[in-house]
């Protein structure tokens, strides 16, 4: 009995300090999951050993855990109180809560708070509510239950907290056209949002029949060199993928002018210099003020300075 | 004006959807009221397709409401049936307000997320990469042109069947932009036939909160408001494998027809992966339980399911081989939009695999093996694996409590995760990057949510247990 005990008590504090290491050494024990499992498979031998304890030991069980249910209260009321503040704009909290690691409380999942609270708080229920009928298989049967249930709560509340984001960014983009809200889905215009305004401006600048040739498929040039995912945006012009050492040839209208991510690789499109003779014009696209600048009798030279964005008609 | 016209359109889909429900003889209000537009869009895409195929009209907004129009003419007869059972309507509200306040608070929820599901989808235009290299790029194409003549020069367009994309160009035609909403509808609907199919097996609080355990799930909740075909077919194909299982339960007709339906309707949004195959290996089941019991009408009705689900598999491919014949020609399209299920498609033979097996040494075979179950653990079990643990306890405890029912369901869901492990192991040999397509996989494998969430919900024990508790 004494070693039941002894071992009860051990798996109920490994379960307990497994779940409060993950949410301390965030680094360490990051995956929620681990820390779902953890808790799931402690508690449950547990309450294996609990069908042996005696009255005294159920008691001293409660009152623990009624400790760890305050505590983590106060946990999980931090977590949205520091949560509130807007620490990347303009208050900056003081040194020492970065010292204590306070910070560790904003990047934390709230639902995986939930989720410890939600299982606390049923290991509480069950130890006062069934103190004396505790057996194998209906102890099983609770953590069951509790487990199914706590993982109804964690999701529920992840996909409330999603929808409540998702709604907010709908009343943030009110007064933005339909078709222009892409450009925010994406990331907005420094990032992939880039693409609609930039297609915009291709449309705009070319007939509907004509061919483009586009940058190869790469890192580089995600979206610009994916045809399947360009045309989207560009039908029903023809857009021909050409290899990087490719020449832009005659056999196209226009040549796109796409700096790419330059993170990614070696960025800059095209890669071959065109010749006077063979350009019409050369328009260009600012991209942070969409200004368009067009250029006449000009030879096209990889200057990644001075050619971004833009596109090239040829003759 | 196009609002109006779309409106219109998505009433008479649901209508048809419900009528032939009610002709089905589907009884409960709410599974009428689910199955409208499920049957509803798996009917008018067909339809359509045919309309277009044999008059060689073009896919217009005449076509779109000649087809609905004419199925609600067609299923006109049943029309008193069907208001017949909306009268019973009245009675699911008042009961629904008997309820206790934690399933009042339930339903709460689940309404909110399919109403804040048709916000974000009327709200944000479509920016799905799949979609826009596909599905919906290939709906405003036949939007334009009418037709899907132009598939052979724009390269990737007819390797999936046509079900989202005839959706979206529906309400394309009609000057309608905001085609995502019909994953909205999906969603909404999904979780209507759950909840009634959960409900014939167990408890309203029980069923509740297996539907709530759906609707929230990240994938599936998540899917509801992207354009992918990944939500339509893990409706079809998850609700149309449990409305087969729901047939050893009651061994009423009306289960499997509705059965064979939806899973020939699976391979009209997806078609490459082989799990519509575990369906007609139930109905096989049930052809031979038909004989065993004598009951003869059964018998020929799960023989036309098989048909059938074979006959619409038939017509994605038929219709698009002259198209594909026409040129010689071959669009390689060495980009992102190459997924999962076109590889599958391009798989080779069965004995191509024995080939490979037999010149692979057994050290291969085991390099491969533990990449494979590596890959299937990042990839795959995440999806089914919270409910994995739940569903062995309780599958111990009704075969403990002979509750064989269970074992039914949970045979089918291991023999489908297997299925997936295997398909994965075969690919392994043959696709260089056939590790790469982590999200592909994923998202293959959603179906299993409504299976697990099923099994273990409408589990006896689990009942059981439940009522202790109380």
């Amino acid at each position: 009995m004494k070693i039941l005990n002894q071992k009860y008590f051990l798996s109920t504090a490994i379960s307990f300090s497994l779940s409060l290491a993950g949410i301390v050494t965030y680094e360490f024990l990051y995956q929620e999951k681990i820390v779902l499992f953890f808790s799931v498979l402690f508690t449950i031998l547990s309450f294996l050993f609990a069908s042996q304890l005696s009255k005294e030991v159920l008691e001293k069980f409660r009152k623990t855990l009624k400790i760890i249910l305050f505590l983590m209260t106060i946990l999980v009321l931090t977590h949205f109180v520091v949560n509130s503040f807007d620490f990347y704009g303009e208050f900056s909290p003081p040194e020492l809560f970065y010292t204590l690691k306070f910070h560790r409380l904003i990047t934390l999942s709230g639902a995986l708070l939930v989720h410890i609270t939600t299982l606390i708080v049923g290991l509480w229920f069950i130890a006062s509510k069934y103190t004396n009928k505790i057996r194998l298989s209906f102890s099983i049967s609770l953590i069951m239950l509790l487990f199914l249930s706590s993982l109804v709560v964690y999701h529920t509340e992840q996909i409330l907290a999603t929808d409540y984001k998702t709604t907010a960014q709908v009343f943030l983009n009110m007064n933005t056209n339909f078709e222009d809200r892409i450009t925010y889905r994406f990331g907005g215009a420094s990032y992939f949002g880039w693409i609609w305004p930039y297609t915009q401006f291709i449309k705009r600048r070319t007939s509907e029949n004509s061919s483009i040739i586009i940058p190869p498929q790469s890192p580089t040039w995600k979206m610009e060199g994916n045809v399947g995912f360009l045309r989207w945006f560009l039908y029903p012009r023809k857009l021909i993928n050409i290899s990087l050492d490719s020449a832009v040839t005659d056999q196209a209208d226009y040549a796109l002018i796409a700096l790419g991510e330059c993170d990614e690789g070696d960025c800059g499109w095209p890669k071959i210099n065109i010749p006077a003779e063979k350009i019409e014009y050369i328009v260009l696209i600012d991209r942070e003020t969409q200004e368009e600048t067009i250029i006449t009798d000009r030879a096209y030279t990889l200057n990644k300075d001075e050619f971004k964005w833009g596109i090239i008609k040829l003759r | 004006m196009s609002v109006l016209l779309s409106l219109l359109l998505f009433f008479l889909i649901w209508f048809n959807g419900a009528l032939l429900a009610v002709l089905v003889k589907t009884k409960s209000f709410i599974e009428v009221l689910g199955l409208g537009f499920i049957l509803g869009s798996f009917a008018f895409t067909l339809a359509i397709l045919f309309y277009h195929m044999l008059s060689g009209h073009p896919i217009d907004d005449s076509a779109v409401f000649i087809v609905s129009g004419g199925i609600t003419l067609l299923l006109a007869p049943i029309l008193p049936r069907l208001f017949a059972l909306m009268k019973k309507s009245k009675s699911v509200f008042t009961r629904t307000l008997k309820i206790s306040l934690l399933l009042k608070i339930i339903i709460g929820i689940l309404f909110t997320l399919v109403l804040v599901s048709a916000i974000q989808n009327l709200f944000w235009p479509i920016t799905d990469w799949d979609a826009m290299a596909l599905y919906d790029f290939r709906a405003r194409v036949v939007a334009e042109t009418g037709s899907f003549s132009l598939g052979r020069e724009l390269g990737y367009f007819y390797q999936y069947p046509p079900f989202t994309s005839l959706l979206h160009t529906s309400v394309y035609v009609l000057g309608f932009q905001r085609a995502k909403i019909w994953y909205s509808f999906l969603y909404g609907s999904f979780l209507l036939v759950f909840f009634s199919l959960s409900r014939k097996q167990t408890s309203i609080s029980l069923s509740l909160f297996a539907t709530l355990t759906l609707a929230v799930n990240p994938l599936i909740s998540e899917h509801a408001i992207i354009a992918y075909t990944n939500l339509a077919y893990t409706m079809f194909l998850g609700l149309g494998i449990i409305y087969l299982w729901q047939w050893f339960a009651d061994k009423n007709m009306q289960t499997f027809i509705l059965g064979s339906v939806l899973i020939a309707a699976s391979s009209w949004v997806r078609s490459s992966e082989p799990f519509w195959l575990v369906g007609v290996v139930l109905l096989i089941g049930i052809v031979f339980l038909s004989v065993k019991h004598k009951m003869l009408r059964n018998f020929a009705a799960a023989v036309l399911g098989v048909a059938f689900i074979f006959w619409v598999r038939a017509i994605w491919p038929s219709f698009t081989e002259p198209f594909l014949s026409a040129t010689t020609e071959h669009f390689e399209l060495t980009s992102d939009v190459n997924t999962g299920a076109e590889m599958i498609s391009q798989a080779p033979g069965l004995s191509e695999y024995f080939k490979i097996f037999l010149s692979s040494g057994s050290s291969m075979l085991f390099i491969h093996l533990i990449e494979v179950s590596t890959y299937f653990t990042e990839n795959v079990a995440p999806v089914f694996g919270l409910y994995l643990m739940p569903g062995m306890v309780l599958l111990f405890f009704d075969i403990k409590r002979k509750q064989y029912r269970s074992l039914l369901h949970w045979t089918t869901t291991i023999v489908y995760i297997f299925l997936i492990f295997l398909g994965t192991f075969l690919f392994s040999f043959t696709f260089d990057s056939w590790n790469e397509i982590g999200g592909s996989a994923n998202r293959m494998s959603m179906f299993l949510i409504p299976l697990f969430i099923f099994s273990i919900f409408t589990s006896k024990t689990l009942r059981e247990w439940v009522e202790k508790i109380k």
